[in-house]
């Protein structure tokens, strides 16, 4: 199902990319490595402030001052993009790799019709006819299960409901055939009937067309029903990966591990965890969730752990041995 | 993380606007300081000297030192323009707070506000102190006019919004009266607005100010006046004597510009501040 | 115009937790206002403590608001940004307490501050210098400096990180516990839910369409919308297979409600004897109601 053989569609390596704010630098995101493989739907998972936002922008190339990527290589397809000129990204925009953003509204222009967005989208990458992007919008839109797409197309942002206006904007970062699709928290906010009407849809259509997707997202639910593998961010850093199958059932890391317990089950006890998350403006030394961390011991404090394989494309950063034991039976 | 209370954020002053204040302090202290009587200044001796030489400025046509002219009228001008502003933020706030209550009254008093301010209001001054007498509070009454129904506006508006907020809400749901709600929770969100209203008040009054003397409104000669020093000035131009109606004129401006930078400042620090 | 909330009835007993769940447009958060009548009702009723708010004058109503209080869902914007912690949460005993001295105040807000796990170095923070799930802390103190008898929960863990709202469903645990409170606790996430509460409310623009003890509607969902709700939740377990998903359709719009059964139209079960009249709640089993007319009642029959 995924392709397993030659380099990775997207891979990403030691990316470090800091803002610059009036509280001092925020590092947002320090030394992360991971890679995509075509087909591979990829969950990036954390809480406010681990910095996944800030790594799909970076990938975007959407990162602008104050923000800067101070290190780090983003290979897609083996060209790095920190290489291309604005312009050369601009093309792999939407033919390459795409963006569904968490808000539908800002994503869609209220004066234009949706017909003209998608053809705006359409001909900067290519010489399409008006009719030649008709066609290909209204298909895409029936593909993402709109009824009465002609009507859609004809209309603008504001008639459409919440649920509406997602489906138009993944139909735009599809319409182009993109070979990664980024999507930023693209259900939140929405009713969880309509989120599941969309997740399925969408999901089929990157499996039927063999696109990858990193999903970027702190709902654990989403991800362990819908993605192969999850990547999970905590202050910056990848604190662990690998299939889904595997990390939610018995997770390495004890942050993961944290947060898989603080989901509410009834008739078991609500495990919460302590403390809050680091200063990124301060960033300490040592392992970055060691003040929260109930295995935490003298090594944590003074040095960083880094990321190391668990076993076959699994990976973790805690220095523990073998990571945190399974507590039980979920 | 600095905090957000007014005397703490001032404390962390931004370097303008702690300059620009120092200035027109510093300016209306020198006034005041420097002692100036215009009978003994006037020397038929002198007159009409030009800049730069023995004055600084040069002398007007009855012999008087500009520059100290032009200094002392800030003992007037300055202090007048505040005490305007100081008026019209008094009245205009509380009136602006109430106004922004949903009730019938607040739609008439808006209504009758709409109907005031169709009045041209310079006129209006002019009007009144014709008939009230040529005093220099009447100048005050004339900027109380112009200016209050700006920030009776203005508190309004910021206050409409910020009734629609959570907070608000929740002080709503802990049993807050209406006045508790406008004075302990709008009022104190409101101030940011009002500094920089305050501050463009405050250099649109110097204008004000500067052109009632202009008209002979509200200084009497020879008292020293920015706008009367230009008008007594203004002749001398077409006569070649320049200095007499410029350099209060620079004053003028300089002022204006000064409270305009302040303003500008203080809005970019103070919502810089709210965006956290 | 906008029919907000259709025809809702509910009751709360002490120390019980109630929750009303269901999307948007559904209206709970409207009857979340209307239990404490910061909405004005069209129609009905809201017994409080055997008293009608709905007859109260304003000042009446003001008092009691020391015994029934608000937690809101945003837990910054929910916070006078200019007001410090200790003033916010000591704010209700000034109005409602102007007897208590400035020191029995101070006592009682550090109290309350214990109570919610804060320390008394917050008493002179300003809001943003808080966290998420500490300004929740702040607005729960507010919430339960005067002592109340019933609380209204809206969405209180809804904006907070997941590693969070534990924590904050914790503490409402405990605080229930401790001072023996009612909470009507609004959520849209099933999870939380079935964790907190005692009863439930499934609502559907603006209608109640399934009620009954907690563990019982979840195990036994009669309502096609609950049943589609409930699949809608997805397992952070990968070995739980998500189940095929129900609902077509969008959400209709609260001014254009289709007649007889809203869920007509989206519903898989639907046919036309659903479109013609409206669905009241009928007796499933005991205390489970459902508001369908494909549902048996309760002994038998339709």
């Amino acid at each position: 199902m995924v392709n397993e053989t030659s380099r990775p569609l997207l891979e990403v390596k030691n990316l470090h990319t800091r803002f610059t704010t009036h509280r001092g630098l925020v590092r947002a995101v320090n030394g992360i490595s991971f890679e995509i493989r075509e087909g591979e739907l990829v969950g990036l998972v954390g809480e406010t402030g681990c910095g996944k936002s800030v790594t799909a922008r970076s990938v975007l190339g959407l990162i602008r001052p104050p923000g800067r990527i101070v290190e780090g290589e983003i290979n897609f397809e083996g060209n790095n993009l920190r290489d291309l000129s604005r312009r050369e990204f601009r093309n792999l925009r939407g033919t390459g790799i795409s963006f569904v953003p968490q808000n539908p509204w800002g994503a869609l222009n209220p004066i234009l019709r949706i017909e003209r967005q998608f053809r705006n989208v359409i001909r900067a990458h290519t010489n399409a006819s008006k009719q030649e992007c008709w066609d290909m919008s209204l298909a895409m839109l029936e593909s993402v299960g709109i009824q009465g797409p002609e009507r859609i197309l004809k209309g603008y942002a504001h008639q459409l409901s919440g649920g509406m206006a997602q489906r138009v904007v993944m139909a735009i970062a599809l319409v182009l055939n993109p070979r990664l699709v980024i999507a930023d928290e693209p259900t939140t906010g929405l009713d969880v009937t309509i989120q599941r009407q969309i997740l399925d849809m969408v999901m089929e259509l990157l499996e039927r067309d063999r696109r990858a997707m990193l999903l970027v997202t702190h709902d654990l639910g989403v991800v362990a029903q819908y993605c192969h593998r999850v990547i999970v961010m905590y202050a910056g850093k990848i604190v662990e990966s690998g299939p889904v199958s595997e990390v939610f059932v018995s997770p390495a890391h004890p942050y993961t591990q944290a947060l898989l317990a603080a989901i509410p089950r009834p008739g078991h006890d609500l495990v919460s965890l302590r403390g809050r998350v680091p200063s990124l403006v301060d960033y300490p030394t040592g392992c970055p969730f060691k003040d929260r961390c109930d295995h935490a011991f003298e090594p944590c404090e003074g040095t960083e752990p880094l990321l190391r394989e668990l076993s076959v494309d699994r990976r973790f950063a805690c220095h523990l041995e073998k990571g945190v034991t399974q507590s039980g039976a979920r | 993380m600095p905090s957000r209370t007014l005397l703490e954020r001032l404390r962390r002053v931004d370097p303008v606007i702690a300059i620009g204040v120092g200035l027109l302090l510093a300016v209306i202290i020198l006034a005041y300081a420097v002692p100036y009587s215009p009978v003994d200044d006037a020397n038929a001796q002198r007159p009409s000297l030009a800049p730069p030489g023995t004055f600084w400025f040069g002398t007007d046509n009855l012999g008087r030192d500009v520059f100290r002219r032009v200094l002392a009228g800030a003992r007037i001008d300055l202090p007048l323009a505040l005490a305007g502003m100081a008026v019209s933020l008094i009245l205009g706030v509380p009136l602006g707070l109430l106004a922004s209550q949903k009730s019938r009254w607040a739609e008439r008093f808006m209504r009758g506000l709409d109907m005031f301010q169709a009045f041209p209001l310079l006129v209006l001054a002019i009007v009144l102190v014709s008939l009230a007498g040529n005093h220099l509070w009447m100048i005050v009454v004339a900027i109380a006019l112009i200016n209050t129904p700006r920030f009776i506006r203005l508190v309004r508006s910021e206050a409409l919004s910020l009734r629609e907020s959570r907070f608000v809400e929740a002080a709503i749901a802990i049993g807050a009266t209406r006045s508790r709600v406008m004075f302990r929770h709008l009022l104190p969100n409101t101030t940011n607005t009002i500094l920089v209203q305050a501050s463009l008040t405050a250099a649109q009054s110097i204008v004000v100010i500067a052109s009632l003397a202009y008209l002979g409104i509200g200084i009497k000669p020879p008292m020293a006046s920015w706008g009367a020093m230009i008008r007594d000035g203004a002749q001398g131009i077409t006569t070649g004597d320049w200095w007499i109606a410029i350099f209060p004129g620079i004053a003028v401006f300089v002022c204006v510009l000064l409270f305009n930078q302040i303003a500008d400042r203080l809005e970019r620090v103070l919502s810089r501040g709210a965006r956290g | 115009m906008v029919n907000a909330v259709n025809g809702v009835s509910f009751e709360i007993e002490a120390g019980e937790t109630v929750a009303l769940i269901g999307e948007s447009g559904s209206g709970k958060s409207t009857i979340a206002r209307l239990a404490l009548r910061l909405y004005e009702l069209n129609q009905g009723t809201v017994e409080f403590d055997g008293r009608d708010l709905t007859k109260l004058d304003r000042e009446e109503l003001r008092h009691l608001r020391s015994a029934m209080t608000i937690v809101f869902q945003e837990p910054y914007e929910s916070l006078n940004p200019r007001q410090r912690i200790g003033r916010t949460i000591e704010e209700p005993l000034v109005i409602h307490h102007p007897d208590m001295s400035a020191a029995d105040r101070h006592a009682r807000v550090i109290d309350t501050l214990n109570h919610v796990a804060l320390g008394e170095n917050f008493y002179d923070r300003f809001p943003h210098e808080l966290s998420g799930g500490q300004q929740q802390r702040v607005g729960i103190a507010r919430a339960i400096v005067t002592r109340p008898k019933f609380i209204v929960l809206d969405e209180p863990t809804s904006s907070l990180d997941l590693s969070v709202r534990a924590q904050i469903l914790q503490l409402l645990n405990d605080l229930q516990d401790e001072f023996n409170l009612a909470y009507l606790f609004i959520s849209h996430d099933i999870h939380t839910v079935e964790y907190v509460s005692d009863r439930i409310c499934v609502m559907y623009l603006g209608q109640i369409v399934e009620v009954g003890p907690t563990a019982e509607v979840f195990a036994n969902p009669q309502h096609p919308y609950t049943q589609a709700l409930l699949s809608s939740s997805l397992s952070a377990d990968p070995r739980v297979k998500k189940d095929r998903f129900l609902l077509g359709g969008e959400i209709p719009s609260a001014t254009n409600l289709p007649p007889g059964c809203f869920l007509h139209g989206r519903c898989p079960i639907g046919d036309d004897a659903c479109a013609a009249a409206h669905v009241p709640l009928h007796a499933f089993k005991g205390t489970h109601e459902v508001a369908c007319v494909k549902v048996p009642f309760a002994g038998g029959g339709s």
